[in-house]
């Protein structure tokens, strides 16, 4: 089922205002709106937060890289620490 | 003679104060997204014609017909009532009984409460006639659903998108009229309507 409608114009109009300026006004008004919108929301999105990976020796405690944390998998763990974006 | 927008006209009968302007903005609007035409005695500025004679050509070139008679009620001032929407309504009514090729007009009454009507236009009693309560909102949902039934189109939209964009609309109008230092409450019908119509055709690119 087709759901694109047509509007139909009036042949003749007798206002004060011509067709063709108002059809120029309305695009730039509603162009304004959208662009407008569109600011809005993406200033009103929440922030992602981003996620990093820490390697951590298992029994000190102390950080040390990712790569040396994968190859001593019995005595270091690798971490996965969240940063909350402001 | 019917012009080629005969099948597309819908004639608005309904009252022209500052109080009703709300409800006949919105009406109008619809009439529109549902892919009509608006007419109504308010489009003829010509001081030469008799008004009467008006109605008569926009009733015989329009195929729809929208009555609100929901206004008829006394004067403050004079005490009379108001009966030119019930007048305009039998004048509709006596088109489609009595013209051989206006069979095909079809109508809708509104009215502000239900069952209102029976006190002051009884004859009409066995009519559908709906209750707007002066809400807008309600207005537009009447008049789609009756132009989807009487039309039997399939491409008019829900009443909560024509209602949706109407408060578009509503948002964009000030700052439309404004480049041409008009103010929304004094625009005329035909100045709206050119508005409505571009409008509605921008909205759906």
């Amino acid at each position: 089922m087709s759901r694109e409608r047509t509007i139909k114009k009036r042949t003749s109009t007798k206002g004060k205002l011509s067709r063709s300026d108002v059809k120029r006004t309305v695009r730039e008004v509603i162009d304004n709106r959208r662009a407008a919108s569109k600011t809005e929301s993406s200033a009103t999105q929440t922030p992602k937060a981003t996620t990093i990976k820490v390697g951590r020796d298992a029994k000190t405690g102390k950080f040390i890289s990712c790569n040396e944390a994968k190859r001593r998998k019995n005595t270091a763990v690798v971490e996965t620490i969240t940063i909350p974006k402001k | 003679m019917k012009s080629r927008h005969y099948n597309d006209n819908v004639f608005i009968n309904c009252p022209f104060d500052t109080a009703y302007k709300p409800l006949f903005d919105a009406l109008v609007f619809a009439v529109y997204d549902c892919g009509f035409i608006s007419r109504c005695a308010l489009e003829e500025e010509d001081a030469s014609q008799v008004r009467i004679d008006k109605i008569y050509s926009i009733i015989a070139d329009c195929r729809y017909g929208i009555h609100d008679i929901s206004r008829t009620e006394l004067d403050k001032d004079s005490g009379f009532p108001r009966f030119n929407m019930p007048l305009e309504l039998g004048i509709f009514l006596g088109a489609k009984k009595f013209g051989a090729e206006h069979k095909g007009k079809k109508c809708l009454v509104l009215d502000k409460e239900p069952y209102r009507y029976q006190q002051f236009i009884s004859d009409i009693a066995g009519q559908d006639i709906q209750a707007h309560g002066n809400l807008s909102e309600t207005i537009v949902k009447h008049v789609r659903n009756w132009l989807r039934t009487a039309s039997g189109r399939k491409t008019i939209p829900s009443s909560s998108v024509i209602w949706r964009r109407y408060q578009d609309f509503l948002k964009d109008l000030p700052q439309t009229v404004q480049r041409y230092n008009l103010r929304v409450e004094e625009l005329i019908f035909n100045d709206y309507t050119l508005v409505v119509e571009e409008w509605l055709v921008e909205e759906s690119k």
